[in-house]
């Protein structure tokens, strides 16, 4: 047997939609893994697009510490403003 | 919440913590040996119960009355086997080959649940069995689904959408079979009902709330007792069958005012016996695995 891959799967269920994981297949080459997914992750829902991507070509980070920078920033929340107001409010007695 | 990256997963108590809190596993996490084999375990056992589930239905296909039910009923057997495909990719991830399995099930090494070792005799039969079959499944689908290990909740949840999807297929042969069917069809599917619904209620396994620290369970890779979910699928299905015209002859079956169902619990020891290989059909299941393991060869080497 050749080299085996294994492709991870993404849909767009609709036009304009983002495209949504939805599992893996192996296979032996991109062309295969695009019939595979369609095969087994498009049988009913008239999707209207797949991608295919190889595992070993994605990126990942997943150590939460990278993703923690908004923890002292907390002006990059949405809150932050209308918190700042009510407690403006109350201070002032209105 | 602690993520897994935080935790010293060698340390079992703190990964059973973890899991307690709630905690979830996907694939790229780090994971003690023994839950990464326990989950390929469920995982494997599921990817040949739809392999060899299938089979019970695809020796069928031409046999059937009608173009129509057959186009039906190959796609059910191509949603089946489109399950294998995802669980497969989920064993492969926790490292074990799908072929592996494969020959283990043909060696004798796994051993498959009670329903797996027999075969439908009519056709009426595949309409009722296929109800109890179906509806069992998804009640033990929803239970795993609540399970720790994501890339196996993420499966079973298109599973579960086909298995409601098949479900509801199989209702609309049973009540074509009952309405159109003449008197040798009914009383075939009664048969089917009388024959498959002991199987499907030890589907579900012994009785198993006695045992203490089973592995399975503080891990959440078992959410459930087998009971209860036994009881769940007949006061699920009960009525359904009922509705149709159907009766059940176990005269033990009753709902009390507490709501839970009596009925009367299988031959453990007969099921276990079928389960080592002694069912009506058990040998031809391990034939038409063997068989296609040999003969489709060719094309796993060709595409692989």
């Amino acid at each position: 047997m050749s080299q085996q891959y294994d492709y991870e799967v993404f849909v767009q269920p609709k036009s304009g939609q983002p495209f949504t994981h939805v599992g893996s297949v192996r296979a032996s080459d991109d062309v295969l893994a695009m019939h595979f997914a369609k095969e087994v992750y498009t049988r009913r829902d008239n999707p209207s697009a797949i991608w295919v991507i190889r595992r070993d070509h994605i990126m990942m980070w997943n150590d939460s510490e990278l993703f923690n920078i908004a923890f002292e920033k907390e002006y990059r929340k949405p809150g932050y403003f209308a918190q700042r107001h009510l407690e403006r409010k109350t201070k002032n007695g209105r | 919440m602690e993520t897994l990256l935080e935790l010293d997963i060698t340390k079992a108590a703190e990964f059973e913590e973890y899991i307690k809190k709630g905690g979830v596993v996907d694939a790229t996490d780090p994971m003690p040996a023994g839950y990464r084999q326990a989950i390929a375990k469920v995982v494997g056992f599921q990817m040949l119960a739809e392999v060899v589930g299938e089979t019970l239905f695809s020796e069928w296909l031409d046999k059937i009355p009608g173009l129509k039910r057959k186009m039906i009923l190959t796609a059910k057997c191509q949603d089946e086997l489109g399950h294998a495909q995802v669980l497969a990719r989920v064993v492969e991830d926790l490292g074990v080959s799908r072929r592996q399995l494969y020959h283990d099930y043909v060696d004798g090494k796994i051993k498959l649940l009670n329903a797996f070792h027999y075969e439908f005799e009519s056709w009426p039969e595949v309409g009722i069995a296929a109800l109890l079959q179906n509806s069992a499944a998804i009640v033990q689908f929803q239970s795993l689904v609540k399970g720790s290990y994501y890339p196996y909740t993420r499966a079973l949840q298109k599973i579960m959408r086909e298995e409601s999807f098949h479900y509801h297929q199989a209702i609309d042969l049973c009540e074509t079979v009952w309405e159109s069917g003449n008197s040798w069809a009914r009383s075939e599917m009664q048969r089917g009902l009388n024959k498959w619904f002991p199987i499907m209620l030890a589907y579900f396994g012994p009785p198993d709330k006695e045992k203490t620290n089973q592995q399975n369970m503080i891990w959440r890779i078992k959410v459930d007792f087998n009971d209860d979910l036994r009881q769940r699928w007949v006061e699920k299905i009960v009525p359904v069958v009922r509705s149709l015209g159907l009766e059940f002859e176990d005269p033990n079956l009753k709902k009390h005012d507490d709501g839970t169902w009596s009925f009367t619990m299988p031959d453990w020891e007969e099921v276990k016996y079928i389960i080592q290989g002694n069912g009506p059909a058990s040998n031809k299941r391990l034939a038409i695995i063997k068989a296609r393991l040999e003969d489709e060869l060719w094309l796993a080497e060709a595409v692989g």
